[in-house]
């Protein structure tokens, strides 16, 4: 893979050497940074466009899902996963539930389905992105092509018969609908998904 | 009660066994001292009724042997005399009598006497049994807190250990991935050797030297082998982490009904492979069971560790018997039981204790029945094992149809988890 094509993702974990061994096993795959702790990880976010988070869920001071919860509040459209050991389950059942979360994974983990995991979840961040561009993409003509259709309900292209008049009035009304759509995708919602076993 | 009789003089001793026998006694006669010790020898006899003169054993003598004979259950021995000297009598008493006859014999006496011997026979008896009661409750007590603390550790070790072996796993995978293509470049550098002894004759030397003393040839070939023996010491450790979680419940769910016959019947089937492969027999006396709220895949859990031991034990075209039914005082009873090797008796009260195992090192973790005691505790239930070296072992357990509310949302050890 290219030097360019690797996703940014993000690594929190309270134990260095959690940190230290996951970055040995990602760096080849993407840009991996690391974060020790919750505040650490939002400060990073700041800073970096980070296309997905991987947070342990017990921490001192901001848990796992804690974190991810104030993730979802900011404009950052990283996928959020979460990794945890058994005692911490229900409160990870919880966030996948509230639609926090798009995977999570126990510790220990497997270290090949931990890369396989990775890189569906950034596939899919990719799918996001493109979805929204492409809806960003298709404001634009549509805007102008409401535009006009409104100038030709207005006459400013000549007199419409009654028929034209009604057609207009549907175009328009698709059009707006499309558009309401468009919008309707804000930054960092994304559908809840499907649930470990 | 089971008498026995002994005296050379057959009218005598007539008489006396028409008397017990009209008490409601069971008797077995003796002619002399050495036939009544043969006898003594082979069956139990609470209550002893002896004459003190025979020949050869005479009845001091007999009662001499049978207090020196190690035996459960005290025995009563009565001596028929005509002695009453107070020498003689403490003479007997020395040698173990409880009570004189004296002749000739007077019945109501003999009524009255006999029957101090049986009220103190069944004294003995009330405090053998309230005392075998006793210590079977206390280490039943003793085996519960041993669990309790046992999980309590397993607990906090299965949490702490989690992340270590997170990350050496971890680590390990990177190793083996980066070690392989490290070793791929130095693959390609070797095949230059040639070319570099022409360079560097120097440095090829060395280099040359170096692999011969480490053995790369060796090392290379072996490196997939090391880590992959590494990988599945790794991944034992892991299972046995496991293991203990669920001996200890960590991780929470539900209480849901199900039809415990059809568990048996899906567990069987997981061990399927294994019951031909032995050519195993199954007995199968299901009776009908109403819904018993659980949570199934444990109980499921719990049959697969017992049923795996069953197979474990028996020989090839052995058996194993499923047994369910109702229980009166809402409760089911689950009873498997195989006709293998058995538990030795000193390994019986182990043999829920975690890490106890008689499987040779490495085979079994000794998690499996204790992972069972604790499931079937959680559920308010019992289990009990019975077991006859070679001739099988007997696992009983019992559900209540009503699961206890007390422990939801806690863990088995009346701790809740933060």
């Amino acid at each position: 893979m290219a030097e360019t094509t690797k996703h940014p993702i993000l690594v929190v974990d309270d134990e260095p050497d959690i940190l230290f061994s996951l970055r040995a096993l990602l760096r080849r795959d993407f840009e991996v940074y690391t974060a020790e702790s919750g505040a650490q990880a939002l400060e990073i976010l700041k800073q970096h466009p980070i296309h997905l988070i991987m947070t342990d869920q017990r921490m001192p001071e901001m848990t796992g899902t804690e974190l991810l919860t104030r993730v979802q509040g900011t404009s950052s459209q990283a996928i959020r996963i979460i990794f945890t050991g058994y005692a911490d389950i229900k409160a990870v059942i919880d966030a996948i539930n509230h639609g926090q979360i798009y995977r999570y994974l126990t510790k220990p983990w497997d270290p090949d389905e931990l890369r396989e995991v990775l890189f569906e979840a950034c596939q899919h961040y990719d799918l996001q992105v493109a979805r929204e561009k492409l809806l960003r993409e298709l404001r634009q003509p549509l805007e102008a092509g409401m535009a006009f259709v409104q100038g030709l309900r207005e006459g400013r292209f000549g007199e419409l018969n009654p028929l034209g008049q009604a057609e207009c009035e549907r175009v328009c009304a698709a059009i707006r609908d499309l558009l309401a759509r468009a919008i309707k995708v804000e930054p960092g919602e994304s559908e809840s998904h499907e649930h470990p076993v | 009660m089971k008498v026995l009789l002994v005296d050379d003089d057959v009218l005598t001793r007539l008489v006396m066994q028409t008397h017990l026998e009209r008490w409601g006694h069971q008797v077995v006669t003796a002619g002399d001292g050495a036939a009544a010790w043969e006898r003594f020898q082979v069956e139990e006899f609470p209550i002893v009724i002896s004459d003190w003169i025979m020949p050869e054993i005479d009845g001091v003598e007999l009662i001499r042997r049978i207090r020196a004979c190690p035996r459960p259950g005290y025995v009563y021995a009565v001596l028929v005399t005509a002695k009453s000297q107070r020498e003689d009598l403490i003479a007997g008493m020395e040698a173990g009598a409880d009570d004189f006859l004296s002749k000739p014999l007077d019945a109501e006496e003999f009524r009255v006497r006999v029957r101090v011997g049986e009220r103190i026979i069944r004294l003995e008896q009330t405090l053998v049994e309230q005392n075998r009661a006793l210590r079977e409750a206390q280490s039943a007590l003793i085996q519960t807190e041993k669990l309790a603390s046992l999980g309590q550790l397993a607990a906090g070790l299965a949490h702490e250990i989690n992340n270590p072996i997170a990350f050496v796993t971890n680590n390990l995978a990177v190793l083996r991935r980066d070690m392989m293509a490290a070793l791929e470049i130095l693959n390609l550098y070797q095949s230059a050797q040639a070319r570099l002894a022409e360079i560097e004759p120097t440095l090829a030397a060395t280099t040359h030297h170096l692999a011969e003393e480490m053995d790369l040839a060796f090392f290379q070939s072996h490196l997939p082998r090391l880590f992959d023996k590494t990988q599945a010491g790794l991944e034992r450790v892991r299972d046995i982490v496991n293991n203990l979680r669920d001996f200890a419940r960590l991780d929470e769910s539900t209480f849901k009904d199900a039809d415990l016959n059809a568990a048996l019947d899906t567990t069987v089937e997981i061990l399927h492979h294994e019951l031909k492969k032995k050519q195993m027999h199954l007995v199968r006396c299901l009776e009908e069971l109403p819904p018993v709220p659980c949570q199934a895949g444990k109980i499921n859990q719990v049959f697969l560790n017992i049923l795996l031991n069953a197979v474990q034990a028996c020989p090839t075209e052995g058996t194993i018997e499923l047994h369910s039914r109702l229980l009166p005082g809402a409760q089911v009873e689950i009873v498997i039981r195989d006709n293998g090797s058995g538990i030795k008796p000193e390994h019986l009260e182990h043999i829920f204790d975690p890490f106890f195992t008689t499987k040779p090192l490495g085979e079994g973790t000794g998690l499996g029945l204790s992972v069972a005691y604790g499931i079937i505790k959680e559920h308010g239930g019992a289990i009990e094992v019975e077991s006859q070296p070679g001739r099988g072992t007997t696992f009983r357990i019992k559900l209540p149809l009503v699961p206890p509310q007390a422990t939801r949302g806690q863990d088995r050890f009346g701790q809740t988890r933060g």
